[in-house]
């Protein structure tokens, strides 16, 4: 069993103060084994503290993340049976299409792509694979939507089989929901 | 010429500041209470004379300053104790906490012959107040840390409305005597006359 | 001398205990050995004592007291005698055999006969332990004929005063360089002195009146005219402490009068400190406390003790100016949680008394002071309310640039971490004042500071501009203006933190105007109407952010986000304000970013590619403008520096000509052009993918001209371009026929089957998707797809 979060837009400071404090209190040291991050921590203190959250940490970058940064634009793992690929999604015209997003996922050969850049929750399958983009965590500003709420995603994998949770910030009150996934038979 | 002998007994009473040292001691000997709150500087005593079965004792109750900026001359008169009571305000949690640093403090200081049975008693003052409602510290944990420290006498008690405090007084009295009769009789202390050479002349009065 | 005793004998008794005595003249022990010794003989004493009372009992009729009282007096040394005096004489009062008053009167005077400090104040003590409760106190079996509360407290004052001019005296005696252990054992001494307080304090008879009369007026005179250092120090801690408050509370004024006029050496601020406590502990017992506090002022007393205490000690270290300040915000805290103007009295005067001094000879302690004073408001669940403090940033200004730089830090990190939003454009105006060392340089206060430091602390202050809102949408814009008129000033170095925020922060607004309609919802009508200033239009928003967004890339510093701020303007105006002219104008001034600007080509990609999706996404340009803007947008992809990106970058222009049928959503009213259909031209879409493939050909040309090696990457974009036509094919485009489709598919075919592409896992299963994709597409695509063989 490996536990995956993904997280992305958080867009401190340009955007948002911080990440809601009821997301904190859930990202506790210690349980999660590994994140995904497609993009815009823009900051290093952001960074630092998702460290803190988990040291296994993956960050490409997104359109607001310093030029000079190191964050490759996509990046490929295996994590709990799955190949998981990850990109933030400002490179793929138009903005959060599936077929565009699609022909990522051919190019990377990925069962699972997770993506952000439109700070919207979403998870669906496309033919026998799965994308996912986790929204953004702080509900940042985003010109794609007209709300945006404070959303992000935890993977339970494990050996092909993918439990997606799915943790929103609503109304003050987090909800969560849970979307299953299994991988195509090779 | 027996009802001559009479017993004095030493009494210390510590605790911090507030807990109500100098009230208890005044209900006792005095039966006065004020409810206003005055700092005692410095260490002194009431007497009383208590009947302690079929003797008859004075027992010479020793009010400390529970400040600490008001025992600027040290605490030589724990000296010679027979008995030592401890007190904290069932109120506030760290008076209750406070109670192992005087503990230590008065065995280091008077340094009895055997620390181990040296009588002590403890009592877990002001129960009055907001007719306890507003108490932190519970009888059990009180009763807990003195059966931890030797089964040592515990009284809850009101110096206030006068709860509990001459049955403590009785218990402290008959606890100082059974330690006061353990005690060999004339031998003084002596004292060290600094690290001056000074001729130490007669040392004391025998 | 026991043994005497316990033998009748009590003249042997006596001459033992003169003998035992004798002992106490020593000179040379230190006061806690003295004292040690002093417990000795009084111990010896208290059998005597015993012994005495039973002798004269039994003996009634032989020997009265007064014999006793007069055999005493043989003793030869004059210490002796008068410890076996106040022993025998205590006795005497006892029986009551004479007058409490009396005795007590001849053992006070007879007592100066020992004029050695510390012997004197031994004995002194003594006569008080040993006349403890046979004084005639109000109630007390003594009263009457033994006298009155006022014999009583005639007595204890007249000791106290004695023993406080012994204790003094000390001071003066023997050489100066003795000064420290003298010092050290006067600080030892200082109970017996203060013991008298102690038994004043318990005399039943001691009301409020007698202690405003008597008592405070004798003892004060008593601390203010000594005038020494350590003796008011001490004595004023035991008045304070070993009297009621009651007591206190009466005779404020006289307490505070004393304070200015203690010696220099006196830290002032530790008493006043005591004091405030016990007042502020006295006040939470009970509402009339505080009631009786209000009505003589006593903090008004309080603070204008403090004030004159400073003024008064111009040696006074800023130290401890500030601490008294400080033991006055937090009595006031305490006593008066609510009312924070007590507290800007307090700064006021705090600035008042420490202006005056500028540079402190202790400039690190006051600083540290002064920065305590100044967080104690800030601990405050409505921390934002100290922005209503007028004196804050004016004690502020007394720190060193440094410390006023990490106060204003603090500020704002105590303002983060509740969830106070500041709404209005004064208080946005104020607390920019609070945090001025932030938002602009001063001159020292960056001494030291590196790169990612200054990151840090304006990424929180970047962050406090989400903080600056109001749910009405004029004041909201209000505040926003008048947050980029401050810190829009703050140097070049700053902007790019805090002018992004506040573009974002407007393009929100823009959207919550366009949701709320021009006008329509009751709601917003409502809310312009408490707002008491319209609502902005979206337009006047989007200029604002737009002038927010030509700051920044004048300052040049990050032109990339100027860019993306721009971008952002441009799809607000386009697709929510649905403003055509201000959208187009977003645009060019992206693009002229784009050309003159952009520092690398990553950063070059990044900014290309967020314009094609920007542009993609907009409906609300008719086609002419469109069209200049596309045609811009697809000139940059074939400029760029690198074959492989032009190719790619020109398959994602290929989608500007090919619009997806927007999702049906209810027809909005936003004042605004109504969305352009769909652009949908296959012949355009045809040149770019026919472009890409010829970049593709090129970089292939290249890279076999540069390096016999193999390189797949060519082969890459081949699959990439494939798998672009095989969606526009499956968007049944015109120009795309199946024999074109199949001539690319065999094309590609013949380039994976090269050895170089085969040994390329990667790109063979990129290919094998890309198939798959078409199997899958075949599968629903219907007839045709007949045409097309895998």
């Amino acid at each position: 069993m490996v536990l995956v979060l993904c997280i992305g837009d958080i867009h401190i400071p340009q955007r948002a103060t911080d990440l809601p404090a009821k997301f904190k209190a859930l990202l506790v040291p210690g349980k999660i084994h590994h994140i995904l991050c497609p993009g815009n921590l823009c900051t290093q203190e952001v960074f630092d503290y998702l460290k803190t959250v988990c040291g296994d940490l993956h960050v490409t970058r997104g359109d607001f993340d310093n030029a000079g940064s190191q964050y490759p634009e996509e990046k490929v793992l295996s994590l709990g049976g799955f190949k998981v690929g990850l990109c933030h999604g400002h490179q793929v015209v138009p903005w959060g299409d599936m077929d565009a997003l699609g022909l990522l996922q051919r190019k990377l050969d990925v069962d699972i792509l997770v993506t952000g850049h439109t700070h919207e929750f979403k998870a669906s399958k496309l033919e026998d694979r799965f994308l996912i983009n986790p929204g953004s965590a702080t509900g940042a500003f985003g010109s794609m939507t007209k709300a945006s709420w404070p959303s992000f995603v935890l993977m339970d994998m494990d050996a092909g089989k993918a439990t997606v949770y799915v943790y929103e910030l609503l109304n003050n009150d987090v909800k969560v929901e849970k979307i299953e996934f299994v991988k195509a038979p090779a | 010429m027996a009802s001559r002998k009479r017993t004095l007994l030493k009494v210390i009473i510590l605790g911090d500041s507030g807990v109500g040292k100098t009230s208890l001691m005044n209900q006792y000997v005095n039966k006065k209470f004020s409810s206003q709150y005055k700092a005692t500087i410095g260490a002194d005593f009431l007497t009383k004379e208590v009947q302690v079965d079929d003797r008859l004792v004075t027992m010479q109750i020793w009010d400390t300053a529970g400040q600490e900026r008001f025992q600027s001359l040290g605490v030589a008169f724990y000296r010679g104790a027979d008995c030592c009571v401890l007190v904290y305000d069932v109120n506030v949690q760290k008076t209750f906490e406070n109670l192992d640093n005087w503990r230590d403090e008065f065995l280091i200081q008077a340094s009895p012959n055997d620390p181990d049975t040296f009588p002590f008693v403890v009592l877990g003052n002001k129960v009055d107040v907001d007719e306890g409602r507003s108490r932190v510290v519970t009888e059990k944990k009180a009763k807990q840390w003195c059966t931890a420290k030797g089964g040592i006498p515990y009284f809850e008690t009101s110096a206030k409305d006068d709860v509990n405090v001459d049955s403590a007084f009785q218990c402290i009295a008959r606890n100082a005597l059974k330690n006061e009769t353990e005690e060999e009789q004339y031998i003084p202390d002596t004292v060290d006359m600094n690290a001056q050479a000074v001729p130490k002349g007669r040392s004391s009065c025998c | 001398m026991k043994r005497a005793l316990d033998d009748d004998n009590l003249r042997e008794a006596l001459r033992y205990s003169a003998a035992m005595l004798g002992e106490l003249r020593t000179s040379l022990l230190t006061p806690q050995k003295y004292f040690e010794l002093y417990m000795q003989a009084f111990d010896e004493l208290r059998h005597l004592e015993a012994c005495a009372a039973y002798f004269a009992e039994e003996h009634n009729k032989g020997r009265s007291y007064a014999d006793l009282y007069e055999l005493v007096q043989h003793a030869g040394n004059v210490l002796p005698r008068l410890y076996l005096l106040c022993t025998v004489g205590s006795c005497f009062i006892r029986a009551k055999e004479a007058h409490a008053k009396d005795i007590l009167r001849d053992l006070v005077e007879m007592c100066k006969g020992v004029q050695h400090p510390t012997r004197g104040l031994f004995l002194r003590s003594y006569l008080c332990q040993v006349s403890r409760g046979l004084l005639p106190d109000t109630g007390s079996e003594y009263e009457g004929e033994g006298g009155r509360i006022s014999d009583a407290l005639e007595f204890l004052l007249l000791n106290f005063t004695e023993m406080n001019k012994l204790w003094v005296r000390m001071q003066h005696q023997g050489s100066p360089k003795d000064r420290e252990r003298r010092e050290k054992e006067r600080q030892q001494l200082a109970d017996l002195v203060g013991k008298n307080l102690t038994y004043m304090s318990q005399l039943e008879g001691l009301d409020v009146r007698l202690y405003q009369d008597v008592v405070q007026p004798r003892m004060m005179e008593q601390v203010v005219s000594c005038r020494d250092d350590i003796a008011q120090q001490y004595l004023m801690q035991c008045v304070i402490q070993g009297f009621p408050d009651e007591c206190h509370l009466r005779t404020l004024p006289a307490l505070l009068a004393a304070l200015p006029e203690l010696q220099a050496g006196v830290r002032v601020h530790l008493v006043l400190a005591s004091l405030l406590d016990r007042l502020a502990r006295y006040a939470a017992t009970d509402a009339s406390v505080v009631a009786a506090l209000d009505s003589c002022d006593a903090f008004g007393q309080l603070l204008g003790a403090a004030g004159k205490v400073a003024a008064q000690h111009a040696e006074m270290a800023g130290g401890d100016v500030a601490a008294m300040f400080i033991a006055l915000a937090q009595f006031a805290a305490a006593v008066y949680p609510g009312q924070l103007g007590l507290v800007d009295r307090v700064l006021v005067a705090c600035h008042e008394a420490l202006g005056e001094r500028g540079g402190t000879a202790d400039r690190t302690r006051a600083e540290k002071q002064l920065i305590a004073l100044l967080a104690l408001p800030l601990a405050r669940p409505d921390a934002v309310a100290v922005l209503g403090l007028s004196a804050y940033p004016r004690v502020m200004a007394l720190l060193a640039p440094t410390s006023r730089k990490e106060m204003a830090a603090k500020i704002v990190a105590t303002l983060l971490e509740g969830d106070t939003e500041v709404g209005e454009p004064a208080q946005v105006e104020k607390l920019f004042d609070f945090i001025a060392p932030l938002i602009a340089d001063i001159p020292g206060a960056d001494a030291g500071q590196d790169e990612e430091d200054f990151e840090e602390e304006q990424g929180a202050v970047a962050r406090l501009i989400h903080r600056l809102r109001s749910p009405l949408p004029g004041r909201h814009f209000a505040v926003l203006k008048a947050a980029r008129a401050r810190l829009g000033g703050g140097g070049a170095r700053r902007l790019r933190f805090v002018l992004p925020p506040i573009a974002f922060q407007a393009l929100g607004l823009v959207r919550q105007l366009a949701e709320g309609g021009a006008g329509r919802g009751p709601s917003s009508s409502a809310a312009a109407v408490e707002d008491g200033e319209d609502a902005p239009t979206a337009e006047a928003v989007l200029q604002f952010v737009h002038g927010v967004a030509v700051q920044l890339a004048e300052a040049g510093d990050k032109p990339e986000v100027a860019l993306q701020l721009f971008l952002a303007g441009a799809q607000s105006a386009s697709e929510v304000a649905r403003l055509e002219l201000i959208a187009y104008e977003f645009f060019e001034q992206a693009f002229l970013l784009y050309e003159e600007a952009i520092p690398d080509s990553a950063a070059e990609r990044t900014a290309l590619a967020s314009i094609v999706g920007a542009l993609q996404r907009c409906t609300v340009f008719p086609p002419e403008p469109r069209a200049a803007l596309v045609h811009k947008a697809t000139g940059y992809s074939a400029k760029l520096l690198r074959k492989p990106d032009q190719c790619r970058a020109v398959l994602a222009c290929s989608r500007l000509f090919w619009q997806a049928t927007p999702e049906p959503s209810p027809p909005q009213d936003v004042g605004g052009a109504a969305p352009q259909p769909p652009v949908r031209d296959g012949e355009r879409v045809l040149v770019c993918l026919k472009r890409a493939l010829k970049t593709a050909h090129a970089a292939q040309q290249q890279l076999a001209a540069a390096l016999r090696g193999a390189n797949t990457a060519p082969a890459s974009l081949f699959v990439e371009i494939l798998n672009h036509y095989l969606f526009y094919f499956d968007q049944g485009m015109p120009g795309i026929t199946p024999s074109v489709l199949q001539n690319l598919l065999e094309l590609v075919a013949n380039e994976m089957a090269t050895e170089p592409c085969q040994a390329d896992a990667a790109l063979v299963a990129f290919h094998a998707n890309t198939l798959k994709h078409l199997a899958a597409l075949k599968a629903k695509g219907g007839p045709r797809y007949d045409a097309i063989q895998l």
